[in-house]
């Protein structure tokens, strides 16, 4: 049966949806700290992009717009909850906690570390480790150049270490 | 120009491992491709989702009787829906089953009328949405923000953990006029003769909900969407009451 323009837009979102979905979700659970609400933006996300029908053809990168559609639908979940949530800093971390023993634990771990570093870098980190990107991926997502992609990258992952090792935690 | 992607160069292994994800969640979310010609938007739009758009048209709708402009209506109907405890919707919609579903059956433009009431009830910050169809194994499709509960004769025979269905805009003033814009429910009030039509569109999926300015009551609302060249009627919903003591 032949396929209607919107049709092969629609089975390329959804291939695509579906290959990277794990990616995708895990990302917005490191980033919203729900399983369920991780769920729910990725879903949400499916069915505006769906909503485009044909006019997903006029986007040459689908994997990059997707993701960067990804951050925003989360970026835009913690906005609305942002104001009842404060983030614990690394003062009160302790070696258990660099231990966690669920996703709970886990998230809260991560999010302690993430909060000490400029959004750019804790971007890029998040996009590597959870969204599971290339270095030249990330780059395209963020629109910025691969050597900047690894530098923040690298810089992130330099501040960190030393904040852990101030407090004698590594 | 060969790019090098990997972590080793000069990432510190002690900091990364912190960072690696050892206790992720698994998903449920499948994402199929459109079957050619048949169902092109529908599969994208669960029956739960479609029954808890109806409800919402329809309190808004049903608030719009008495009151005189658009802006009044909403704020009406917003008001009316969050006092309201709980609300049931009786529809009938076309459906054919679905094995590999989320949910056990489709709207479908070639389906099978089949009846049903939605109960939404709101408890406290939470809101549990319950379908129950009027079928031979008694169906019964339970939602509560967490997780998916499929009963059939009383018996407790799927359970999922993750429920897909964003109910949380159904608790909160806050929450419902965000999700309804990004829902692209734009309403539409119209009036012919003795009645008042409240309309949605979002895609190809119409909503419109009758009422009876004289009579002040809801004469129904139906659900549409374009099938061969027409719009086909896939969901009806006969009847709304609010604040009916919960069901089991």
């Amino acid at each position: 049966m032949k396929l209607t323009t919107e049709n092969k837009q629609l089975t390329r979102l959804a291939e695509l949806m579906q290959l990277e979905r794990d990616h995708l979700f895990q990302y917005a659970c490191y980033r919203l700290g729900s399983a369920t609400e991780a769920d729910d933006v990725v879903q949400d996300l499916y069915l505006r992009l769906w909503k485009q029908g044909a006019r997903l053809a006029e986007i040459e990168d689908l994997k990059g717009y997707v993701y960067r559609s990804l951050i925003n639908s989360c970026t835009s979940a913690l906005r609305s909850r942002r104001q009842f949530a404060t983030t614990e800093t690394l003062d009160t971390l302790s070696s258990d906690d660099l231990a966690p023993k669920d996703f709970e634990q886990e998230f809260r771990l991560i999010e302690r570390l993430m909060a000490l570093l400029p959004d750019e870098q804790s971007e890029v980190i998040r996009l590597r480790i959870y969204g599971g990107r290339q270095f030249d991926e990330i780059a395209s997502i963020c629109n910025i150049p691969l050597t900047t992609a690894k530098s923040r990258f690298r810089y992130g992952i330099d501040k960190l270490r030393e904040a852990l090792e101030k407090r004698g935690l590594i | 120009m060969k790019t090098n992607n990997n972590l080793d160069n000069f990432s510190d292994n002690r900091v990364v491992n912190l960072l690696t994800p050892r206790f992720t969640p698994t998903t449920s979310l499948e994402f199929k491709a459109p079957t050619p010609r048949r169902r092109p938007l529908w599969q994208a739009i669960r029956i739960g989702t479609v029954a808890a758009m109806v409800a919402v048209v329809v309190v808004i709708g049903i608030s719009g009787v008495q009151t005189s402009t658009a802006r009044d209506v909403v704020e009406r109907a917003m008001t009316q829906l969050l006092e309201s405890d709980n609300y049931l919707v009786q529809f009938t919609a076309n459906v054919t089953e679905n094995k590999n579903s989320r949910e056990l059956y489709d709207i479908d433009f070639d389906g099978t009328p089949r009846k049903g009431i939605v109960e939404i009830r709101k408890e406290e910050s939470n809101v549990i949405m319950a379908i129950k169809w009027q079928d031979e194994a008694r169906t019964m499709e339970l939602y509560n923000g967490e997780s998916y509960q499929r009963y059939q004769n009383g018996q407790l025979v799927l359970e999922r953990p993750h429920g897909g269905i964003d109910l949380s805009p159904l608790a909160s003033l806050e929450k419902l006029k965000p999700y309804a814009a990004a829902m692209g429910w734009l309403l539409k009030f119209r009036e012919e003769g003795d009645m008042v039509l409240v309309s949605t569109r979002g895609d190809k999926v119409e909503i419109v909900a009758r009422f009876s300015k004289s009579e002040g009551r809801l004469l129904g609302v139906e659900c549409s969407g374009p099938y061969n060249g027409q719009q086909v009627t896939v969901l009806t919903v006969e009847r709304i009451d609010f604040d009916v003591p919960p069901t089991e």
